[in-house]
């Protein structure tokens, strides 16, 4: 008798725990906290272009522009992108961007590596000269392969487009790997997404490769020793850098010393003029910077609208009335306005002055497909002419 | 009957059969980790009543072992029933009841850690302040009411009920959602222009979600994504895509960092509505756990062997204020140094490779945490006490001889 | 004369310890005292000698090198590859067995050994197939894969040596370090004026930038680093590698006196000068202690007598001279081989606490750090309990068994050192303190009482099966020393897993986290708890009990040695892929001993004629 409440006094709160605890895990919960600012500030200048959460430490600095119907992925830590592709009927291809160092190992034994990879046998050295076609990567002219392998099916083969170039250090492989059909038909993205990339400055730090013991940067076993022809091996800095303080391997495309220190401005992949600070953009603009000097402050904006956005006189009266002039006709725009040569396309440049309240507005528009980039120089009158012709050069230099 | 059962209950037989099958659960358990993956197997094995398996590919399953809860609770019957059955003073059984009295209490106090413990990080950067830590693996989708401009109220509901799908009410919100569809992990693409399908506000105007299988990789994580849709009665307020990947900043930057400026501009701005004249903000985000009090990174030190990748040590110094108290004030927290503040515990747990400015910290609430150490406290010494006592015995056994 | 012979034998064991210490000829090139310079590798300051020893087992899987007029010791290799590479390049140190490997490299099948120069030939291929197989897991390479990029590392590694002290095909170092200092100013100006596209001195540009690249590429494989702080005040831990520092110099710096001592060093060995040499290694000494690096002289000092004392390896040698004189004296039933058995296995005992000691000392760390002294305490903790057995019963058991399991630990020590360095820094999270320390002694010991009371199960089975030899009195005494065994076995296994869940509640906040080494260890303690149950409840009985013992050593040596194989979890440290086969091998040698312990009792040899004693 006694055992038996011994049994069930035990038993039951054991149990009721376990309900009670059990049963919270699903519930909606309400709470109030401070106020917090759900708006950020994502970075325009990505300090590791294309990395994922898996980017690990020094990541090249590579940026392109994803085809519609590229999904992103995590990726290994090997690679600097890694995407997929799907078609309607299932299949997916796989797309993969890895730096290695140096020259990556020699032609012949890459493509032999990616023909074993789909099934295919080996070839020799005059074959391959006949298997390359020629690609545009990063502006830099890149070999290209297009391999169709055999599966186990006739119908769903794999189908390999290999690309690769060396910039710097570095060899860039880029890869698009799946089903015979979906891959052919992704081919003329895949050319596209590869004419998208940019590389900009600074010296990538490169994937070891997961080759064991080999530190980064290791040439191969076989190349031991030879010293480098007349010339600073490749990256090495100027020899009187700095006090002692560049590091010896520092990328060339650095200036350690003298009175203009260029910043890489990855946007558009060029160099900001001197005195120029990029501040984060107002609602509509893509970009902005600031040119203080002396007490003056002048602003550069670069917005993008679709179409036409009402044509260039709308605008130029817009603008005109922003730094408070009269009104055109179209005769005295086309009066003012000259054309101006950017990137193999016609642009339109004008030069506005208040002469009474010192403001000056030079703008530039430049149509593109299916809509049209504004470039806006606007600020007090004599620095903003001492800025013009470095706002010429900006824009020509942009991509 | 009851008497039978008892006896069942408090057998030796049940005692040994329970360790066998025991030892055969824990090693399945870590065999199945090499394939699903530490959490899953976990969850799969050890916090469940029956362990299941079906064929690849078959929609029907067998249980195949009992699992970790109804093995530990059987225990737990099994030895508070023998010690109950055989519970008497004396000097010989005396180390034993103590032994069996501390694993009891281990295994409660186990479980009762498995249901009341929550474990969570905080990522903290330098001179950026945070009162809340994170739970990486459950995420919550959340209703934030943001017209009052002091606080915002937020309505969290637990991933697991996205799953469910359906509807959710809730008296803290004046509408209903209705969840279209739930991806436990995703990757995102663009389309701009819409991906197509009904959803077209907020980011969904750029970006597709598309399914992907889970995780089994340890360092690896899902990101969810859902679409919900909004209803007023029946009245469509909206619907809108929501994911880790645009929620969380790492992952929002690395898709601004491919898009352009206007795809960026979109993935900063919060995704809201209006509804019953108050505005609203939804987003679907790791569960967050507030705190009345923040921490502040001040400096963190991390140094490495020289040489070598190995880390040697680190530490943070962070700050603690707590506004309703106006207390204030530095505290160093490093490898077995926690911070032990309102019934949690705050460990340096890691750092991130790519930013030397930012700690992570794990935060763990475990209102059971004496239990093991009270536990292993009373099996020693009943174990020592027995061993000492056999010792005894046999010595004095041989020196008879 | 019978109550001598123990003590015979141990004296003459003990001498040949203590002979194996001495230097032997004085080697006229102070090979010892090079020995001794520390340097910087894997974050901890070790002397050169532990450097050459851990290539040289990576490489060859020995630390000698077989030559024309003796043994070559890893640092005369070591010296040897770093200053006369021609010479080094054709000693037979890389071990290759794969046949398809030597296919693929075109090497004669009939020796074990090969050359580097027998390995020229097959570089391109390496590192072409070293790259393809780089990028393949691990865990879906094949044999050929993994051997292929076991000789790529070797290879790696051997090239890497070779740039330590000087650029591989340096000739007079010393003189050439001076020229480069000479030549850095015109060479800076020259490089400077060139950039500027005017005219420079063409003469010191192309000198400067033949020096640089020779250094550039012995920075790119620096593998230690052996220049010490100049000002150990701002640093102890800021030493450099010689072809970083000689880098550096160009910029404005100095040349770092060490360097000079390190280049006279290299040159006058690759001259045969054992003078200079000599010289240069007493003055780098002289300059370590006025600058007050006194630490990291006697710590090289020091773990150059470690390594010097070989104590396991000698520990082993007498453990297995100790099994068989103790088998032997089962068969004739002589005390005095017994009594000889027992004295020697104090011996090899007392060794491998010393060496254990020294590595104490050596590393600041509890006994136990990584798989590798985890083997070794193993042993230890196995020895000395079957020596406390053998001055209980005096019958044999004891000794057998701790010679048995020291040895067997021992060489499964030895083939984890093969590796790499034993010794190397753990990660943050495993800084000592008392709960760590505590919990891996404890539950080691665990471990040790498991496989002892396995052990001694399956003599049991071995003796009651095959022989006659298991009478009743020696099944009474086997089956108390395996039940009071298995119970201590139980206390220490679970009281250091426990231990280890407080440890990591302290650590991270969570005591229990289902990593395998944490499951391991609860498998062990369920299967302890699950025998001594059984046994009291009557479900088994004698032969029961053994039985279960030894599936306790399948279960040991899974939670010890299989979840590392799992490569998942907290816990996962290192890959064994040789381990594998030889850890499935055993399970399956306990479980063909257990099949033999299921025979009906009659079939056993000792209780055919005798009256059973109860099964």
């Amino acid at each position: 008798m006694i055992d038996r409440i011994k049994y069930r006094g035990v038993l039951t709160p054991l149990l009721g725990l376990c309900f009670a605890l059990g049963c919270q895990r699903s519930e909606v919960g309400t709470y109030v906290v401070p106020k917090e600012d759900a708006t950020r500030t994502l970075a325009s200048a990505p300090a590791a272009g294309g990395a994922d959460m898996n980017a690990g430490a020094g990541q090249p600095v590579v940026r392109w522009t994803l085809p519609a119907g590229w999904f992103e992925r995590q990726g290994d830590p090997m690679r600097v992108g890694s995407f997929a592709v799907t078609n309607a009927a299932g299949n997916s291809a796989d797309v993969s961007v890895i730096p290695l160092a140096g020259t990556g190992g020699n032609d012949l034994g890459n493509v032999n590596r990616w023909r074993g990879q789909v099934g295919l046998e080996p070839i020799t050295d005059q074959e391959l000269a006949g298997l390359w076609e020629k690609a545009e990567l990063g502006g830099l002219s890149a070999r290209l392969v297009d391999l169709v392998g055999k599966g186990e099916k006739p119908e769903s083969s794999p189908h390999m487009l290999a690309a690769m170039t060396t910039s710097g250090n570095t060899t860039w492989f880029f890869k698009m790997v799946g089903e015979k059909d979906l891959v052919a038909e992704q081919k003329p993205a895949f050319l596209a997404f590869l004419k998208s990339v940019q590389f900009t400055s600074g010296e990538p730090a490169v994937a070891t490769g997961g080759a064991g013991a080999l530190p980064a940067g290791h040439p191969p076993l076989e190349g031991a020793g030879a010293p480098t022809a007349a010339g600073l091996p490749a990256g090495h800095p100027p020899l009187d850098a700095g006090a002692g303080a560049a590091k010896a391997l520092a990328p060339m495309g650095e200036a350690v010393s003298g009175s203009a220190p260029a910043v890489g401005n990855a946007t558009t992949g060029v160099t900001l003029p001197v005195g120029w600070a990029q501040q984060p953009p107002k609602p509509m603009q893509s970009s902005r910077y600031v040119i203080k000097d002396g007490g003056h402050e002048a602003e550069v904006s670069v917005t993008e609208l679709d179409g036409d956005a009402g044509g260039p006189l709308a605008n130029v009266n817009r603008w005109r009335g922003q730094i408070g002039l009269g009104q055109f006709s179209q005769d005295d725009f086309a009066k003012i306005a000259t054309s101006l040569e950017v990137g193999g396309t016609k642009a339109t440049l004008v030069d506005l002055v208040n002469e009474a309240q010192h403001k000056r507005l030079v703008a530039v528009i430049l149509p593109r497909e299916g809509k049209t980039v504004f470039y806006k120089l606007v600020g007090e009158a004599a620095l903003a002419q001492g800025q013009k012709e470095a706002f010429v050069k900006f824009i020509q230099a942009a991509k | 009957m009851i008497r039978s059962v008892f006896d069942s209950l408090a057998s030796l037989k049940l005692t040994i059969g329970l360790l066998c099958a025991g030892t055969v659960l824990v090693f399945a358990g870590t065999l199945a980790q090499v394939d699903m993956g530490l959490y899953a197997a976990q969850n799969a094995y050890f916090r469940s009543l029956l362990v299941y398996w079906g064929p690849q590919g078959a929609t029907w399953k067998i249980p195949i072992l009992p699992g970790g809860y109804l093995v530990g609770s059987l225990m737990v019957l099994n030895l508070t029933a023998s010690l109950i059955k055989t519970f008497e003073f004396s000097r010989a059984h005396f180390g034993l009841m103590l032994s069996h009295g501390g694993v009891i209490l281990l295994l409660i106090g186990q479980l009762a850690t498995d249901m009341l413990a929550v474990e969570s990080h905080m990522r903290l950067g330098q001179g950026r302040p945070s009162n809340y830590s994170e739970n990486g693996r459950d995420n919550e989708l959340v209703l934030v009411d943001i017209t009052d401009p002091k606080q915002d109220k937020v309505v969290s509901i637990p991933e697991g009920r996205l799953a469910q799908g359906g509807r959710i009410t809730d008296s803290g919100m004046p509408f209903t959602l209705r969840v279209l569809e739930y991806q436990r992990n995703s990757t995102v693409g663009f389309q701009m222009g819409g991906g197509g399908g009904s959803v077209t506000n907020g980011v969904a105007a750029f970006l597709r979600f598309q399914k992907e299988a889970p995780v089994t990789k340890l360092e690896a994580r899902d990101i969810p994504a859902a679409a919900i849709e909004v209803l007023n009665g029946e009245k469509s307020v909206g619907a809108w895509w929501v994911s880790g990947w645009v929620e969380e900043a790492q992952l929002a930057q690395s898709i601004a960092n491919q898009a352009g400026p206007a795809v960026k501009r979109l993935l900063e701005q919060p995704q809201t509505f209006q509804s019953g004249g108050r505005t609203w903000r939804i987003a679907l985000r790791p569960m967050r756990f507030y705190k009345p009090f923040s921490l502040e990174l001040v400096k963190f030190t991390h140094k490495k062997y020289s040489g070598t990748e190995i880390p040697k040590d680190f530490s943070s110094r962070v700050r603690l204020r707590r506004p309703d108290t106006g207390e204030s004030r530095e505290v160093l927290i490093y490898m077995n140094n926690p911070l032990r503040y309102a019934g949690e515990t705050f460990y340096q747990s890691g750092y991130d490779e790519n930013d030397p400015s930012i700690t992570i910290l794990q935060v763990v609430r475990n209102p059971g945490w004496l239990t093991p150490y009270l536990a292993c406290g009373l099996v020693s010494v009943g174990l020592v006490y027995h061993f000492i006592m056999h010792l005894l015995n046999f010595t004095a056994l041989r020196r008879k001889r | 004369m019978k109550k001598w012979i123990p003590w015979i034998a141990v004296l003459v064991m003990a001498g040949w310890v203590i002979s194996t210490l001495s230097p032997g000829h004085p080697s006229a090139y102070r090979i010892r005292e090079f020995g001794k310079l520390p340097v910087l590798l894997n974050g901890r300051v070790q002397p050169f000698d532990s450097m050459a020893r851990n290539a040289l087992l990576q490489i060859r899987g020995r630390q000698t090198v077989p030559a024309t007029n003796g043994t070559l010791s890893a640092t005369e290799w070591l010296l040897e590859a770093m200053t006369k590479a021609e010479e080094a390049d054709g000693r037979k140190v890389f071990r290759v067995d794969n046949g398809e490997l030597l296919a693929l490299l075109k090497l004669p099948e009939n020796q074990k050994y090969y050359a580097f120069n027998d390995l020229t030939n097959g570089l391109a291929e390496l590192d072409r197939e070293g790259k393809r197989i780089g990028e393949i897991e691990q865990a879906n390479r094949t044999v050929f894969e993994k051997q292929l990029m076991m000789l790529f590392n070797k290879l790696a590694l051997y090239h890497r040596l070779k740039n330590v002290l000087q650029y591989e095909g340096a000739q007079s170092f010393g003189q050439e370090l001076e020229d480069y200092v000479k030549v850095i100013p015109a060479g800076v100006q020259a490089e400077k004026a060139r950039s500027e596209n005017k005219p420079y001195d063409k003469a010191a540009f192309d000198k400067l930038i033949s020096y640089l690249s020779h250094y550039d590429f012995m920075n790119r494989l620096s593998y230690a680093m052996i220049l010490p702080p100049s000002e150990p005040g701002q640093g102890r831990d800021k030493w450099s590698g010689a072809g970083q520092h000689l880098m550096d110099v160009v910029h404005g710096g100095e040349l770092h006196p060490v360097m000079r001592y390190y280049a006279n060093i290299a040159t006058s060995f690759e001259r045969n000068d054992p003078a200079e040499f000599a010289k240069s290694v007493v003055e780098y000494r002289v300059w370590m202690e006025q600058r007050g690096l006194t630490a990291e002289l006697a710590k090289g000092s020091r773990e150059f007598r470690y390594n010097d004392l070989q104590a396991f390896y000698k520990a082993l040698v007498i453990y297995v001279l100790a099994l068989v004189l103790a088998c032997l004296s089962w068969i004739n039933g002589a005390e005095t081989l017994r009594r000889s058995s027992y004295y020697l296995i104090v011996l090899a005992l007392i060794l491998h606490t010393v060496g254990i000691i020294f590595r104490m000392v050596l590393e600041g760390r509890p006994p136990v750090t990584n798989l590798y002294s985890s083997a070794v305490f193993i042993g230890w903790g196995a020895a000395v309990l079957g020596l406390i057995l053998e001055r209980m019963f005096k019958d044999g058991i004891g000794c057998v068994a701790a010679s048995a399991i020291g040895f067997t630990t021992l060489i499964i020590a030895h083939h984890l050192s093969l590796g790499g360095d034993t010794m190397e820094m753990l990660r943050a999270v495993l800084d000592t303190n008392f709960w760590l320390a505590t919990h891996v002694v404890t539950v080691t010991l665990g471990y040790s009482a498991t496989f002892m009371a396995g052990f001694l199960a399956i003599l049991y089975i071995i003796r009651g099966v095959l022989t006659r030899t298991l009478t009743t009195e020696t099944a009474q005494a086997l089956t108390r020393m395996v039940y009071g065994i298995l119970c201590f076995a139980l206390l220490f296994s679970f009281v250091g897993t426990v231990l280890g869940g407080i440890w990591a509640d302290q650590s991270w906040g969570r005591f229990w986290g289902w990593d395998p080494k944490e499951n391991g260890a609860l498998i062990i303690v369920l299967w302890n708890a699950a025998i001594l149950h059984a046994r009291w409840s009557g479900v088994v009985r004698e032969r029961g009990l053994m039985n279960m013992a030894i599936f306790g050593n399948i279960v040991t040596s899974f939670s010890w040695f299989g979840v590392n194989m799992l490569g998942i979890g907290l816990h996962s440290y290192g890959f064994m892929d040789a381990a594998f086969f030889w850890l499935m091998a055993f399970i399956a040698s306990q479980l063909a001993l257990i099949g033999l312990g299921c025979l009906p009792l009659s079939r056993w040899m000792s209780f055919r004629d005798a009256p059973r004693p109860t099964p």
